[in-house]
């Protein structure tokens, strides 16, 4: 479903991510692991379209969309939800779920996601008319994979979804990404602090390191792996 | 009891306010003398600036410091157009007026609406480079803009008539135009902001990166929003100067000036809030007028003071300071005055006597 072959990102003369390649297949579930600035969200970044790479190539359903601004690629279905929730504080929780569907045009068709968003999620559909900035943090991060989800993706991707977050609502948030995965057939790509959360869930798995790829691996096999327990699971 | 209106009501009630107003307008209009007509036109005037000003820099969260540019672009193309061809021959004394304007003369309407028109295409082009900036770089950018275009006004002497200005533009303007151009100013700019475009426009304004990745053609959005912005300063120009008569280059005419007291109104009424910029906007009116008995000479207990010129603003000034202090974002916030709003409020206050 996603390509990206041998992508290489700068900021300004720092190169961010040196040759990056991996697939995400439909249907899947994979994660991003990796520590601080090892360059997961710059990778999530350039794929929506919001950074360009230097060299290299990332392909959706085989179409090149390297080039594309980010609202086209938004409208071929990949839809970020950026980290740090970064919703809208001043405008209300329905408000932003409607910005969500912004490059939509099927009003009845919304109005179906709105209402599928609010069983998802139903505590939104209670405070649907109060600001994003005064919800909760667990409420924050619902609001913001609903509104990631009114655009209509086939492809979600997700950044650091347990950031601040209490370990029972963690616990909730990732078991309704696996529900949205084999309910609704979405394709999930999870960039994760938190790597032994994002293993369980996931089919498949990248290691980043300072901008380059180490390990990859199916989920089940890294969780076992030596190193990765050591690196990234405490154990 | 619903805990909302219904669209109905809603449209109802605004029918009527819009007719009391009117009714209120026809008054004022037929009771009152010319002193208090030419303050309540200039409310309107300052409505539409303010209201256009609120959608660049309010709702879109564009820091533009270039509307008094635009305004003025409304005052001249307009004024221009209006004045009587004899009218322009008299007051060209620098260099002859300059084709088109030494051959056409128009009616208020038309001429209003092709200066809302020329401000417009010059906010395309300012916006289309100057847009590329944020923050305080675009406030800046916007900000040499209008004075460019000021600059401009003092030199083009053929079209201009240089720092001389143009004088004995027809007294066009009366409660009825203005109040009308402000009426459709906040119908569009109101059901603008409540449309998918305007919630774009707000979640650009709270988070630019949120807003690119949920799809949003940020540049596209902000350069639309601007040229309406810009547009309608044009419109509120033109009221200007036949509100005026008189319009020239100085700073203080329809210069930088202008852009500082019109910030002053939105600011002071709630930046992101129409029914704020108008709030604003009235009190600006009123306010600068009211305290002109400050710059008069009084007796303070038998004290013989000659008036201070000047000292109506630093009092102003004073008073825009409390208002910061007590509402730091302005009388309506980012709220709007709807009948909503109005509703709960008296719901809320018949309930806590009812429990």
């Amino acid at each position: 479903m996603l390509e990206i072959k041998n992508i290489e990102v700068y900021y300004g003369y720092v190169k961010a991510l040196k040759d990056i390649s991996l697939r995400v297949e439909e249907g899947q579930i994979v994660s991003l692991l990796g520590s601080n600035g090892a360059g997961k969200t710059t990778t999530l970044k350039t794929i929506s379209g919001l950074l360009k790479p230097k060299s290299g190539s990332i392909l959706f359903h085989e179409k090149i969309i390297t080039h594309l601004d980010s609202s086209a690629i938004v409208r071929m279905g990949i839809v970020q939800c950026p980290e740090g929730r970064q919703l809208f504080p001043d405008l209300s929780v329905k408000e932003n779920l409607l910005v969500g569907a912004i490059t939509r045009k099927n009003r009845k068709q919304i109005n179906d996601d709105l209402n599928q968003v609010y069983g998802l999620f139903p505590i939104l559909r209670d405070r649907k008319n109060q600001l994003a900035g005064t919800l909760s943090g667990g409420e924050q991060q619902m609001l913001a994979i609903g509104r990631a989800l009114m655009a209509g993706p086939k492809l979600l991707m997700l950044d650091e979804p347990s950031l601040g977050l209490a370990p029972k609502i963690v616990e909730q948030i990732f078991e309704l990404l696996v529900n949205l995965n084999k309910e609704k057939g979405l394709t999930i790509l999870l960039v994760e602090q938190n790597a032994n959360a994002a293993l369980r869930i996931s089919d498949y798995a990248y290691i980043l390191e300072v901008g380059t790829l180490t390990l990859e691996g199916d989920a089940k096999d890294l969780l076992k792996s030596e190193l990765v327990q050591q690196k990234y699971l405490g154990a | 009891m619903p805990m909302k209106l219904s669209n109905r009501t809603n449209f109802i009630l605004t029918v009527a306010l819009v007719f009391f107003v009117w009714l209120l307008l026809f008054f004022i209009n037929g009771h009152m003398n010319t002193y208090m007509i030419r303050i309540v036109s200039l409310i309107g005037i300052y409505g539409v600036m303010a209201v256009s000003l609120t959608l660049i820099n309010g709702i879109t969260g564009i820091f533009s410091l270039g509307h008094s540019g635009f305004i003025a672009l409304g005052a001249y193309t307009s004024a221009l157009l209006t004045m009587s061809i004899h009218q322009k021959e008299v007051t060209f004394i620098l260099d002859k007026v300059a084709w088109p304007f030494n051959s056409v003369q128009l009616p208020f309407l038309p001429a209003t609406i092709i200066g809302g028109i020329v401000a417009a295409v010059f906010s395309f082009l300012i916006g289309w480079p100057s847009l590329r900036l944020s923050g305080d770089y675009l406030a800046i950018a916007t900000l040499g803009f209008s004075e460019i275009i000021r600059i401009l006004a003092l030199n083009l002497r053929s079209i201009t008539n240089g720092a001389l200005g143009l004088k004995s533009i027809p007294q066009y303007t009366n409660v009825w135009w203005s109040w009308t151009w402000l009426l459709i100013t906040v119908l569009f700019v109101g059901s603008l902001v409540n449309s998918s475009f305007g919630r774009a426009l707000k979640a650009i304004r709270e988070d630019r990166v949120a807003a690119a990745s949920m799809g949003i053609n940020i540049f596209k959005h902000q350069l639309l929003s601007f040229v309406i912005g810009g547009f309608f300063a044009g419109i509120s120009g033109s009221l200007y100067a036949h509100w005026l008569t008189t319009i020239d280059p100085r700073t203080t005419s329809i210069g930088v000036m202008l852009t500082f007291n019109v910030l002053i109104m939105i600011v002071i009424g709630g930046l992101g809030s129409i029914s704020g910029a108008i709030i604003g906007a009235g009190l600006f009116a009123i306010l600068t007028e009211w305290l002109r008995f400050l710059e008069e000479p009084m007796k303070i207990f038998s004290f013989e003071f000659s008036g201070i010129a000047g000292l109506r603003m630093l009092v102003f000034s004073a008073m825009f300071v409390m208002v910061m202090i007590f509402w730091p974002r302005g009388i309506m916030g980012r709220k709007e005055l709807t009948w909503n709003t109005l509703y709960s409020k008296l719901r809320r206050g018949s309930g806590e006597s009812n429990e």
